[in-house]
Protein backbone atom coordinates (compact mmCIF):
# COMPACT_ATOMS: atom_id res chain seq x y z
CA UNK A 1 0.00 0.00 0.00
CA UNK A 2 2.43 2.54 0.87
CA UNK A 3 4.48 1.62 -2.51
CA UNK A 4 1.31 2.45 -4.50
CA UNK A 5 1.39 5.59 -2.44
CA UNK A 6 4.46 6.86 -3.09
CA UNK A 7 3.94 5.64 -6.90
CA UNK A 8 0.87 8.07 -6.89
CA UNK A 9 2.87 11.26 -4.95
CA UNK A 10 5.93 10.33 -7.42
CA UNK A 11 3.48 10.87 -10.35
CA UNK A 12 1.93 13.90 -8.88
CA UNK A 13 5.23 15.37 -8.14
CA UNK A 14 6.14 15.13 -11.64
CA UNK A 15 3.20 16.88 -12.03
CA UNK A 16 4.48 19.30 -10.61
CA UNK A 17 2.13 19.27 -7.35
CA UNK A 18 3.94 20.81 -4.04
CA UNK A 19 1.53 18.99 -1.78
CA UNK A 20 2.58 15.72 -2.86
CA UNK A 21 6.22 16.77 -2.35
CA UNK A 22 5.94 17.89 1.15
CA UNK A 23 4.10 14.81 2.01
CA UNK A 24 6.49 12.32 0.32
CA UNK A 25 8.97 14.83 2.90
CA UNK A 26 7.69 14.46 5.71
CA UNK A 27 7.20 10.94 5.71
CA UNK A 28 10.56 10.22 5.31
CA UNK A 29 12.43 13.44 7.38
CA UNK A 30 12.98 11.94 10.59
CA UNK A 31 14.42 8.30 8.90
CA UNK A 32 16.43 10.13 6.55
CA UNK A 33 17.82 12.47 8.78
CA UNK A 34 18.18 10.04 11.61
CA UNK A 35 20.17 7.78 9.17
CA UNK A 36 22.16 10.69 8.10
CA UNK A 37 22.76 12.39 11.70
CA UNK A 38 24.16 8.77 12.59
CA UNK A 39 26.19 8.35 9.77
CA UNK A 40 28.05 11.46 9.80
CA UNK A 41 27.68 12.13 13.17
CA UNK A 42 26.58 15.79 12.68
CA UNK A 43 23.46 17.42 12.73
CA UNK A 44 24.15 20.48 10.79
CA UNK A 45 25.81 18.02 7.69
CA UNK A 46 23.00 15.79 8.00
CA UNK A 47 20.43 18.14 7.24
CA UNK A 48 22.37 19.26 4.12
CA UNK A 49 22.21 16.03 3.37
CA UNK A 50 18.67 15.47 3.60
CA UNK A 51 18.09 18.87 1.42
CA UNK A 52 20.40 17.59 -1.61
CA UNK A 53 18.90 14.49 -1.75
CA UNK A 54 15.58 16.25 -2.10
CA UNK A 55 16.81 18.68 -4.10
CA UNK A 56 18.21 16.34 -6.47
CA UNK A 57 15.36 13.94 -6.23
CA UNK A 58 13.52 16.52 -7.89
CA UNK A 59 15.66 17.77 -10.34
CA UNK A 60 15.67 13.81 -11.52
CA UNK A 61 12.00 13.59 -11.66
CA UNK A 62 11.53 13.87 -15.77
CA UNK A 63 13.26 10.40 -15.79
CA UNK A 64 13.00 9.18 -12.29
CA UNK A 65 10.96 5.60 -12.33
CA UNK A 66 9.82 4.28 -9.32
CA UNK A 67 10.37 0.21 -9.28
CA UNK A 68 10.52 -0.26 -5.86
CA UNK A 69 10.40 1.38 -2.54
CA UNK A 70 10.67 5.17 -2.48
CA UNK A 71 12.22 5.19 1.22
CA UNK A 72 14.61 2.74 0.34
CA UNK A 73 15.61 4.57 -3.37
CA UNK A 74 15.87 8.00 -0.69
CA UNK A 75 18.09 6.13 1.84
CA UNK A 76 20.70 4.83 -0.56
CA UNK A 77 20.87 8.27 -1.94
CA UNK A 78 21.11 9.50 1.71
CA UNK A 79 23.91 7.34 2.51
CA UNK A 80 25.84 7.93 -0.79
CA UNK A 81 25.96 11.42 0.03
CA UNK A 82 27.17 10.58 3.32
CA UNK A 83 29.82 8.88 1.71
CA UNK A 84 30.69 11.77 -0.48
CA UNK A 85 30.48 13.87 2.93
CA UNK A 86 32.62 11.91 5.14
CA UNK A 87 34.87 11.40 2.46
CA UNK A 88 35.58 15.31 2.09
CA UNK A 89 36.02 15.91 5.38
CA UNK A 90 38.13 13.33 6.59
CA UNK A 91 38.20 9.61 8.25
CA UNK A 92 38.09 9.94 11.31
CA UNK A 93 36.16 13.93 11.79
CA UNK A 94 32.74 13.73 13.08
CA UNK A 95 31.37 16.90 15.07
CA UNK A 96 29.40 16.62 18.53
CA UNK A 97 25.73 16.57 18.00
CA UNK A 98 25.12 19.13 20.53
CA UNK A 99 22.23 21.21 18.37
CA UNK A 100 20.69 17.74 17.42
CA UNK A 101 16.80 18.18 18.52
CA UNK A 102 16.35 14.54 19.07
CA UNK A 103 13.00 12.75 19.20
CA UNK A 104 13.10 11.30 22.84
CA UNK A 105 10.41 13.39 24.88
CA UNK A 106 8.09 10.71 25.12
CA UNK A 107 8.40 10.83 28.69
CA UNK A 108 6.74 14.00 30.67
CA UNK A 109 9.17 13.55 33.76
CA UNK A 110 11.70 16.08 32.91
CA UNK A 111 14.37 13.95 35.03
CA UNK A 112 13.76 10.80 33.38
CA UNK A 113 14.02 12.71 30.17
CA UNK A 114 16.94 14.16 30.87
CA UNK A 115 18.62 10.79 31.89
CA UNK A 116 17.47 9.54 28.67
CA UNK A 117 18.90 12.32 27.08
CA UNK A 118 22.18 11.31 28.54
CA UNK A 119 22.14 7.92 27.43
CA UNK A 120 21.41 8.75 23.49
CA UNK A 121 23.87 11.12 23.89
CA UNK A 122 26.52 8.51 25.25
CA UNK A 123 25.17 5.87 22.37
CA UNK A 124 25.36 8.94 19.96
CA UNK A 125 29.13 9.35 20.92
CA UNK A 126 29.99 5.80 20.71
CA UNK A 127 28.44 5.84 17.20
CA UNK A 128 30.77 8.27 15.80
CA UNK A 129 33.92 6.26 17.17
CA UNK A 130 32.97 3.16 14.76
CA UNK A 131 34.75 2.71 11.77
CA UNK A 132 32.71 4.36 8.91
CA UNK A 133 32.11 0.94 7.08
CA UNK A 134 30.86 -0.75 10.53
CA UNK A 135 28.79 2.31 11.56
CA UNK A 136 26.97 2.20 8.18
CA UNK A 137 26.50 -1.65 8.78
CA UNK A 138 24.98 -0.96 11.59
CA UNK A 139 23.00 2.41 10.56
CA UNK A 140 21.48 1.22 7.86
CA UNK A 141 20.39 -1.72 9.58
CA UNK A 142 19.25 -0.89 12.48
CA UNK A 143 17.91 2.81 12.00
CA UNK A 144 17.32 2.32 8.17
CA UNK A 145 15.47 -1.03 8.71
CA UNK A 146 17.57 -2.59 5.92
CA UNK A 147 17.99 -6.05 5.29
CA UNK A 148 22.09 -7.08 5.66
CA UNK A 149 21.75 -8.48 1.43
CA UNK A 150 20.52 -5.01 0.78
CA UNK A 151 23.41 -3.56 2.51
CA UNK A 152 26.10 -6.12 1.01
CA UNK A 153 24.75 -4.77 -2.53
CA UNK A 154 24.84 -0.96 -1.41
CA UNK A 155 28.60 -1.85 0.10
CA UNK A 156 29.69 -4.14 -2.66
CA UNK A 157 30.71 -6.53 -0.95
CA UNK A 158 29.36 -10.42 0.54
CA UNK A 159 26.80 -10.56 3.23
CA UNK A 160 29.08 -12.11 5.17
CA UNK A 161 31.85 -9.17 5.33
CA UNK A 162 28.48 -6.96 5.96
CA UNK A 163 27.45 -9.49 8.68
CA UNK A 164 30.95 -8.77 10.39
CA UNK A 165 31.00 -5.42 10.48
CA UNK A 166 27.85 -5.35 11.84
CA UNK A 167 29.27 -7.31 14.28
CA UNK A 168 32.68 -6.04 15.11
CA UNK A 169 30.83 -2.62 15.34
CA UNK A 170 28.05 -3.62 18.09
CA UNK A 171 31.05 -5.45 19.81
CA UNK A 172 32.80 -2.03 19.51
CA UNK A 173 29.73 -0.09 20.57
CA UNK A 174 29.39 -2.35 23.76
CA UNK A 175 32.81 -2.20 24.89
CA UNK A 176 32.71 1.84 24.38
CA UNK A 177 29.51 1.96 26.27
CA UNK A 178 30.90 0.19 29.29
CA UNK A 179 34.42 1.84 29.39
CA UNK A 180 36.02 -1.41 28.20
CA UNK A 181 37.21 0.03 25.08
CA UNK A 182 40.59 -2.01 23.64
CA UNK A 183 42.65 -0.67 20.47
CA UNK B 1 22.53 2.04 30.25
CA UNK B 2 23.04 -1.83 29.76
CA UNK B 3 25.15 -2.03 26.47
CA UNK B 4 23.48 -5.31 25.26
CA UNK B 5 20.66 -3.41 24.79
CA UNK B 6 22.62 -1.17 22.39
CA UNK B 7 20.53 -2.30 18.97
CA UNK B 8 17.46 -1.11 20.99
CA UNK B 9 18.89 2.36 22.25
CA UNK B 10 20.14 2.66 18.83
CA UNK B 11 16.78 1.86 16.94
CA UNK B 12 15.29 4.70 19.18
CA UNK B 13 17.77 7.26 18.54
CA UNK B 14 15.80 9.45 16.66
CA UNK B 15 16.20 13.24 15.19
CA UNK B 16 13.69 15.43 13.59
CA UNK B 17 14.47 18.67 12.00
CA UNK B 18 13.77 21.89 13.77
CA UNK B 19 10.57 24.07 12.49
CA UNK B 20 13.26 26.23 10.94
CA UNK B 21 14.92 24.11 9.00
CA UNK B 22 12.42 22.21 7.44
CA UNK B 23 10.69 25.17 6.19
CA UNK B 24 14.12 25.59 4.76
CA UNK B 25 14.46 22.72 3.20
CA UNK B 26 10.57 22.93 2.29
CA UNK B 27 10.97 25.96 0.75
CA UNK B 28 14.04 25.19 -1.73
CA UNK B 29 13.35 21.80 -2.84
CA UNK B 30 9.50 23.55 -3.59
CA UNK B 31 11.53 26.34 -5.35
CA UNK B 32 13.25 23.65 -7.24
CA UNK B 33 9.73 21.97 -8.18
CA UNK B 34 8.41 25.32 -9.51
CA UNK B 35 11.01 25.96 -11.60
CA UNK B 36 11.33 22.54 -12.92
CA UNK B 37 7.42 22.10 -13.76
CA UNK B 38 7.42 25.86 -15.78
CA UNK B 39 10.84 24.65 -17.57
CA UNK B 40 9.22 21.63 -18.61
CA UNK B 41 5.62 22.84 -19.72
CA UNK B 42 7.78 25.11 -21.86
CA UNK B 43 9.24 22.17 -23.43
CA UNK B 44 6.31 20.06 -23.98
CA UNK B 45 4.64 22.36 -25.27
CA UNK B 46 5.86 22.33 -29.06
CA UNK B 47 4.93 18.76 -28.98
CA UNK B 48 1.89 18.68 -27.38
CA UNK B 49 0.24 19.17 -31.32
CA UNK B 50 2.27 16.33 -33.30
CA UNK B 51 -0.94 14.47 -33.39
CA UNK B 52 0.02 10.78 -35.07
CA UNK B 53 -1.48 7.19 -34.12
CA UNK B 54 2.22 6.10 -34.18
CA UNK B 55 2.06 3.35 -30.92
CA UNK B 56 0.05 0.37 -31.31
CA UNK B 57 -0.79 0.78 -27.75
CA UNK B 58 -2.29 4.21 -28.14
CA UNK B 59 -5.59 3.80 -29.51
CA UNK B 60 -5.72 1.27 -26.29
CA UNK B 61 -4.52 4.05 -23.66
CA UNK B 62 -7.36 6.33 -25.65
CA UNK B 63 -10.49 3.85 -25.59
CA UNK B 64 -9.44 3.69 -22.13
CA UNK B 65 -9.13 7.18 -21.01
CA UNK B 66 -12.54 7.90 -23.02
CA UNK B 67 -14.63 5.27 -21.69
CA UNK B 68 -13.21 5.86 -17.72
CA UNK B 69 -13.74 10.06 -18.60
CA UNK B 70 -17.57 9.08 -19.96
CA UNK B 71 -18.58 6.79 -17.20
CA UNK B 72 -16.73 6.95 -13.64
CA UNK B 73 -19.94 8.92 -12.62
CA UNK B 74 -23.21 7.46 -11.84
CA UNK B 75 -26.24 8.05 -13.32
CA UNK B 76 -28.58 7.79 -10.67
CA UNK B 77 -30.66 10.47 -9.10
CA UNK B 78 -28.79 11.68 -5.25
CA UNK B 79 -30.86 13.08 -3.06
CA UNK B 80 -28.87 14.83 -0.30
CA UNK B 81 -29.72 16.80 2.63
CA UNK B 82 -26.83 19.13 3.58
CA UNK B 83 -25.92 22.82 2.60
CA UNK B 84 -22.76 24.27 3.42
CA UNK B 85 -23.42 27.52 2.53
CA UNK B 86 -20.04 29.41 2.81
CA UNK B 87 -17.86 26.25 2.27
CA UNK B 88 -19.47 24.85 -0.93
CA UNK B 89 -19.87 29.17 -2.46
CA UNK B 90 -16.14 28.29 -3.86
CA UNK B 91 -16.88 25.18 -5.94
CA UNK B 92 -19.91 27.87 -7.56
CA UNK B 93 -18.07 30.95 -8.39
CA UNK B 94 -14.34 30.28 -8.74
CA UNK B 95 -13.10 30.87 -12.34
CA UNK B 96 -11.41 28.19 -12.47
CA UNK B 97 -10.81 24.76 -10.28
CA UNK B 98 -8.27 22.13 -9.91
CA UNK B 99 -8.79 18.70 -7.79
CA UNK B 100 -8.08 15.24 -7.40
CA UNK B 101 -11.11 12.47 -7.48
CA UNK B 102 -10.75 8.93 -6.37
CA UNK B 103 -13.14 6.84 -7.47
CA UNK B 104 -12.96 4.09 -4.47
CA UNK B 105 -10.95 3.61 -1.70
CA UNK B 106 -8.06 5.80 -1.67
CA UNK B 107 -4.48 4.36 -2.25
CA UNK B 108 -6.42 1.38 -3.82
CA UNK B 109 -7.20 3.10 -6.97
CA UNK B 110 -5.59 5.65 -9.47
CA UNK B 111 -6.26 9.40 -8.72
CA UNK B 112 -7.71 11.66 -11.36
CA UNK B 113 -6.73 15.13 -11.62
CA UNK B 114 -8.82 17.65 -12.93
CA UNK B 115 -8.44 21.32 -14.21
CA UNK B 116 -11.39 23.00 -15.03
CA UNK B 117 -12.06 26.16 -16.29
CA UNK B 118 -15.70 26.74 -18.14
CA UNK B 119 -16.90 24.28 -19.87
CA UNK B 120 -13.21 22.54 -20.45
CA UNK B 121 -11.80 20.33 -18.44
CA UNK B 122 -8.00 18.99 -18.51
CA UNK B 123 -7.98 15.57 -17.01
CA UNK B 124 -4.98 13.21 -16.23
CA UNK B 125 -5.12 9.57 -14.40
CA UNK B 126 -2.18 8.51 -11.83
CA UNK B 127 -2.40 4.88 -13.97
CA UNK B 128 -2.28 6.77 -17.40
CA UNK B 129 1.26 9.19 -17.01
CA UNK B 130 1.70 10.12 -20.44
CA UNK B 131 -2.27 10.48 -20.79
CA UNK B 132 -3.77 13.81 -20.84
CA UNK B 133 -7.62 14.56 -21.89
CA UNK B 134 -8.98 17.83 -22.85
CA UNK B 135 -12.90 17.68 -22.84
CA UNK B 136 -15.24 20.48 -24.40
CA UNK B 137 -18.42 19.42 -22.73
CA UNK B 138 -19.99 21.63 -24.92
CA UNK B 139 -18.51 21.50 -27.81
CA UNK B 140 -18.76 17.66 -27.30
CA UNK B 141 -15.38 16.93 -28.63
CA UNK B 142 -12.11 15.34 -26.59
CA UNK B 143 -8.45 15.78 -27.28
CA UNK B 144 -6.16 12.82 -26.14
CA UNK B 145 -2.57 13.05 -25.95
CA UNK B 146 -0.21 10.64 -25.42
CA UNK B 147 3.17 12.41 -24.12
CA UNK B 148 4.73 9.42 -24.29
CA UNK B 149 4.27 8.25 -28.04
CA UNK B 150 3.38 11.39 -28.93
CA UNK B 151 0.45 10.15 -30.10
CA UNK B 152 -3.05 11.89 -29.38
CA UNK B 153 -6.69 11.64 -31.54
CA UNK B 154 -9.72 13.76 -31.30
CA UNK B 155 -12.55 12.14 -30.85
CA UNK B 156 -16.04 13.14 -31.23
CA UNK B 157 -17.81 12.63 -28.06
CA UNK B 158 -21.29 11.08 -29.33
CA UNK B 159 -23.82 8.47 -28.57
CA UNK B 160 -23.38 6.56 -25.42
CA UNK B 161 -19.76 8.19 -24.92
CA UNK B 162 -21.67 11.80 -24.75
CA UNK B 163 -24.36 10.23 -22.54
CA UNK B 164 -21.51 9.52 -19.67
CA UNK B 165 -19.24 12.23 -19.96
CA UNK B 166 -19.54 14.81 -17.21
CA UNK B 167 -17.81 17.24 -15.72
CA UNK B 168 -17.12 15.95 -12.10
CA UNK B 169 -17.49 19.33 -11.03
CA UNK B 170 -21.00 19.54 -12.44
CA UNK B 171 -21.79 16.39 -10.63
CA UNK B 172 -20.50 17.64 -7.49
CA UNK B 173 -22.30 21.30 -8.14
CA UNK B 174 -25.32 19.25 -9.15
CA UNK B 175 -25.26 17.25 -6.02
CA UNK B 176 -25.07 20.26 -3.97
CA UNK B 177 -27.78 22.41 -5.49
CA UNK B 178 -30.71 19.33 -4.71
CA UNK B 179 -29.44 19.68 -1.30
CA UNK B 180 -29.89 22.82 -0.73
CA UNK B 181 -33.58 22.78 -2.51
CA UNK B 182 -34.51 19.95 -0.47
CA UNK B 183 -36.57 21.52 2.14
CA UNK B 184 -35.62 19.19 5.05
CA UNK B 185 -31.98 20.06 4.57
CA UNK B 186 -30.48 19.55 7.99
CA UNK B 187 -26.48 19.13 7.92
CA UNK B 188 -24.44 18.14 11.10
CA UNK B 189 -21.20 19.78 11.99
CA UNK B 190 -18.36 17.49 12.94
CA UNK B 191 -15.59 17.53 15.24
CA UNK B 192 -12.54 19.38 14.07
CA UNK B 193 -10.19 16.67 12.73
CA UNK B 194 -6.88 16.41 11.56
CA UNK B 195 -6.65 15.74 7.92
CA UNK B 196 -3.80 15.20 6.08
CA UNK B 197 -1.54 17.36 8.56
CA UNK B 198 -4.36 20.14 8.32
CA UNK B 199 -6.86 21.11 11.18
CA UNK B 200 -10.38 21.01 9.36
CA UNK B 201 -13.73 21.93 10.13
CA UNK B 202 -16.24 19.05 8.97
CA UNK B 203 -20.36 18.89 7.86
CA UNK B 204 -21.78 15.93 7.24
CA UNK B 205 -25.12 14.98 6.00
CA UNK B 206 -26.83 11.47 5.22
CA UNK B 207 -29.72 10.34 2.17
CA UNK B 208 -31.63 7.26 1.75
CA UNK B 209 -28.33 5.86 0.12
CA UNK B 210 -25.92 8.26 0.45
CA UNK B 211 -23.59 9.86 2.78
CA UNK B 212 -21.73 13.42 2.29
CA UNK B 213 -19.17 14.78 4.16
CA UNK B 214 -16.99 18.03 3.80
CA UNK B 215 -13.84 19.09 5.26
CA UNK B 216 -13.10 22.91 5.34
CA UNK B 217 -10.04 24.59 6.07
CA UNK B 218 -11.34 27.06 9.07
CA UNK B 219 -9.45 30.01 8.15
CA UNK B 220 -10.44 30.44 4.62
CA UNK B 221 -13.69 28.28 4.77
CA UNK B 222 -12.25 26.80 1.29
CA UNK B 223 -13.54 23.26 0.82
CA UNK B 224 -10.17 20.80 1.48
CA UNK B 225 -12.00 17.41 0.87
CA UNK B 226 -14.97 16.12 0.19
CA UNK B 227 -16.13 12.28 0.98
CA UNK B 228 -18.97 10.66 -0.83
CA UNK B 229 -20.47 7.45 -0.27
CA UNK B 230 -23.14 6.97 -2.55
CA UNK B 231 -24.66 2.60 -2.27
CA UNK B 232 -21.38 0.66 -1.70
CA UNK B 233 -19.13 2.98 -3.89
CA UNK B 234 -16.79 5.61 -2.46
CA UNK B 235 -15.30 8.29 -4.02
CA UNK B 236 -13.34 11.05 -2.69
CA UNK B 237 -12.71 14.94 -4.07
CA UNK B 238 -9.49 16.73 -2.58
CA UNK B 239 -6.51 18.95 -3.05
CA UNK B 240 -8.61 21.40 -4.21
CA UNK B 241 -6.78 24.54 -6.26
CA UNK B 242 -9.00 27.90 -6.54
CA UNK B 243 -9.03 30.61 -8.83
CA UNK B 244 -5.66 29.12 -10.44
CA UNK B 245 -3.99 30.98 -13.45
CA UNK B 246 -5.14 28.39 -16.15
CA UNK B 247 -3.52 29.41 -19.32
CA UNK B 248 -5.84 29.19 -22.49
CA UNK B 249 -3.39 26.93 -24.43
CA UNK B 250 -3.76 24.18 -21.62
CA UNK B 251 -7.24 23.90 -22.53
CA UNK B 252 -6.97 24.04 -26.53
CA UNK B 253 -8.76 22.49 -28.64
CA UNK B 254 -7.28 23.63 -31.89
CA UNK B 255 -4.89 22.48 -33.73
CA UNK B 256 -2.16 24.77 -35.37
CA UNK B 257 -1.20 25.18 -38.65
CA UNK B 258 1.33 22.83 -39.57
CA UNK B 259 -0.21 20.26 -37.61
CA UNK B 260 -2.07 17.01 -38.66
CA UNK B 261 -4.93 16.18 -36.38
CA UNK B 262 -7.29 12.84 -36.80
CA UNK B 263 -10.34 13.34 -35.57
CA UNK B 264 -12.67 10.42 -35.02
CA UNK B 265 -9.77 7.84 -34.24
CA UNK B 266 -11.79 5.87 -32.24
CA UNK B 267 -15.12 4.06 -33.03
CA UNK B 268 -17.24 3.71 -30.02
CA UNK B 269 -20.07 3.61 -31.19
CA UNK B 270 -22.74 0.31 -30.70
CA UNK B 271 -21.04 -1.64 -27.84
CA UNK B 272 -22.16 -5.15 -28.63
CA UNK B 273 -22.16 -8.43 -26.73
CA UNK B 274 -18.68 -9.86 -28.46
CA UNK B 275 -16.84 -6.40 -27.40
CA UNK B 276 -17.83 -7.55 -23.72
CA UNK B 277 -16.56 -11.22 -24.24
CA UNK B 278 -13.76 -9.59 -25.56
CA UNK B 279 -13.06 -7.50 -22.48
CA UNK B 280 -13.25 -10.85 -20.42
CA UNK B 281 -11.40 -12.45 -22.40
CA UNK B 282 -8.48 -10.22 -22.73
CA UNK B 283 -8.47 -9.63 -18.85
CA UNK B 284 -8.89 -13.55 -17.49
CA UNK B 285 -6.28 -14.52 -20.97
CA UNK B 286 -3.65 -12.11 -20.86
CA UNK B 287 -3.54 -10.17 -17.80
CA UNK B 288 -4.73 -11.97 -15.00
CA UNK B 289 -3.08 -15.91 -15.59
CA UNK B 290 -5.97 -17.95 -16.52
CA UNK B 291 -8.22 -16.89 -13.75
CA UNK B 292 -11.12 -13.96 -13.78
CA UNK B 293 -11.65 -11.08 -12.12
CA UNK B 294 -13.19 -11.35 -8.55
CA UNK B 295 -15.48 -8.77 -9.31
CA UNK B 296 -16.33 -6.42 -12.92
CA UNK B 297 -16.92 -2.71 -13.12
CA UNK B 298 -15.02 0.29 -13.35
CA UNK B 299 -12.48 -0.12 -10.65
CA UNK B 300 -11.81 -3.11 -12.01
CA UNK B 301 -11.30 -1.26 -15.52
CA UNK B 302 -9.18 1.38 -14.45
CA UNK B 303 -6.77 -1.25 -12.03
CA UNK B 304 -6.51 -3.40 -15.23
CA UNK B 305 -5.46 -0.92 -17.84
CA UNK B 306 -2.01 -0.77 -16.72
CA UNK B 307 -1.09 -4.10 -16.56
CA UNK B 308 -3.03 -4.85 -20.04
CA UNK B 309 -0.43 -2.40 -21.22
CA UNK B 310 2.50 -4.09 -20.76
CA UNK B 311 1.42 -7.36 -21.30
CA UNK B 312 0.59 -6.70 -24.74
CA UNK B 313 3.97 -4.69 -25.29
CA UNK B 314 5.60 -8.04 -23.94
CA UNK B 315 3.70 -10.25 -25.97
CA UNK B 316 5.01 -7.87 -29.44
CA UNK B 317 0.99 -7.83 -30.22
CA UNK B 318 0.90 -6.09 -33.73
CA UNK B 319 -0.08 -2.61 -33.89
CA UNK B 320 -3.67 -3.65 -36.10
CA UNK B 321 -4.35 -5.95 -33.03
CA UNK B 322 -3.71 -3.48 -30.34
CA UNK B 323 -6.03 -1.18 -32.09
CA UNK B 324 -8.39 -3.63 -32.28
CA UNK B 325 -7.96 -5.06 -28.66
CA UNK B 326 -7.94 -1.30 -27.74
CA UNK B 327 -11.30 -0.35 -29.04
CA UNK B 328 -13.38 -3.92 -28.40
CA UNK B 329 -11.86 -2.96 -24.54
CA UNK B 330 -13.24 0.51 -24.33
CA UNK B 331 -16.77 -0.85 -26.12
CA UNK B 332 -16.97 -4.07 -23.85
CA UNK B 333 -16.94 -1.97 -20.77
CA UNK B 334 -19.60 0.75 -22.64
CA UNK B 335 -21.25 -2.67 -23.18
CA UNK B 336 -21.38 -3.61 -19.60
CA UNK B 337 -22.26 0.48 -18.33
CA UNK B 338 -25.51 -0.50 -20.59
CA UNK B 339 -26.79 -2.34 -17.23
CA UNK B 340 -24.62 -0.99 -14.17
CA UNK B 341 -25.72 2.74 -15.39
CA UNK B 342 -28.24 3.03 -17.56
CA UNK B 343 -30.37 0.20 -15.81
CA UNK B 344 -30.84 -1.58 -19.49
CA UNK B 345 -31.53 -5.17 -18.31
CA UNK B 346 -30.55 -7.65 -15.41
CA UNK B 347 -27.51 -8.96 -15.01
CA UNK B 348 -25.13 -11.04 -13.17
CA UNK B 349 -21.36 -11.71 -12.68
CA UNK B 350 -20.00 -14.86 -11.22
CA UNK B 351 -16.40 -15.40 -12.55
CA UNK B 352 -14.71 -14.98 -9.24
CA UNK B 353 -12.34 -18.20 -9.14
CA UNK B 354 -13.15 -19.37 -12.10
CA UNK B 355 -10.74 -20.66 -14.59
CA UNK B 356 -10.18 -19.29 -18.36
CA UNK B 357 -11.50 -21.94 -20.58
CA UNK B 358 -13.92 -23.93 -18.14
CA UNK B 359 -16.66 -24.31 -20.73
CA UNK B 360 -18.92 -26.10 -17.72
CA UNK B 361 -18.84 -22.67 -15.30
CA UNK B 362 -21.04 -19.77 -16.50
CA UNK B 363 -18.88 -16.27 -15.43
CA UNK B 364 -21.68 -13.83 -16.79
CA UNK B 365 -25.19 -13.81 -17.40
CA UNK B 366 -27.54 -10.96 -18.89
CA UNK B 367 -31.22 -9.97 -19.92
CA UNK B 368 -31.74 -6.80 -21.84
CA UNK B 369 -35.34 -5.87 -20.33
CA UNK B 370 -37.46 -7.03 -24.13
CA UNK B 371 -35.24 -9.94 -23.77
CA UNK B 372 -37.47 -13.87 -23.74
CA UNK B 373 -34.28 -15.19 -22.51
CA UNK B 374 -30.79 -14.82 -20.88
CA UNK B 375 -27.59 -14.72 -22.46
CA UNK B 376 -24.86 -16.65 -20.28
CA UNK B 377 -20.84 -16.62 -21.34
CA UNK B 378 -19.18 -19.28 -20.15
CA UNK B 379 -15.73 -19.59 -18.78
CA UNK B 380 -14.29 -20.68 -22.27
CA UNK B 381 -16.10 -17.60 -23.72
CA UNK B 382 -18.99 -19.28 -25.57
CA UNK B 383 -22.52 -17.66 -25.12
CA UNK B 384 -25.65 -19.50 -25.14
CA UNK B 385 -29.50 -18.91 -24.75
CA UNK B 386 -30.95 -19.94 -21.35
CA UNK B 387 -34.53 -20.01 -20.20
CA UNK B 388 -34.60 -18.39 -16.89
CA UNK B 389 -35.58 -21.77 -14.76
CA UNK B 390 -31.85 -22.95 -16.12
CA UNK B 391 -29.81 -20.24 -15.18
CA UNK B 392 -26.97 -20.99 -12.77
CA UNK B 393 -28.08 -20.75 -9.25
Amino acid sequence: MRILEDQILVWRCKHGDKDALYRIYEKYEEDLLTMAAHLLGDTAGAEDVLQDVFLRFVESLDTFRLTGSLKAYLATCVVNRCRDQFRRNGRDRTVPMESAEQAVSAEKNPVQTAIRQEELQRVNCALAELPYQQREAVVLHLTGDMKFHAIATLQEVPVKTVLSRYRYGLDKLRSLLDGEVSK
Amino acid sequence: MRSHNIENHIRKLRYKASDTTRQRILSRVSDALEKKTKSQSALNKPNIWRITMQSKLTKLTIAAAVVIAAFILFHSTILVNPTFADVIKPLFTAQTIAFDMIFGKEGEVPVIHDIVKGAFIRRTMSNMPNLTMIIDIEGKKMLNLDAGTKGGAVINITGQIEEGTRSFLAFIRDTLNRVQANPDFEAQTLPQKEVDGRTLIGFSSDGPNEHIVIWADPKTALPVRIEMKIGQQEMVIKNFEFDIPVDDSLISMEVPAGYMSKDNALDLSNPTEQDFVTILEVWARDVLDGQFPDAIGIQEFMKLIGPLQQKLGQKGVSQQDGEKIGESYAKGMMFLQKFLLMGQGQWHYAGEGVKFGDASTAVFWYKFKDAQTWRVIYGDMSVKDVAEENLPK
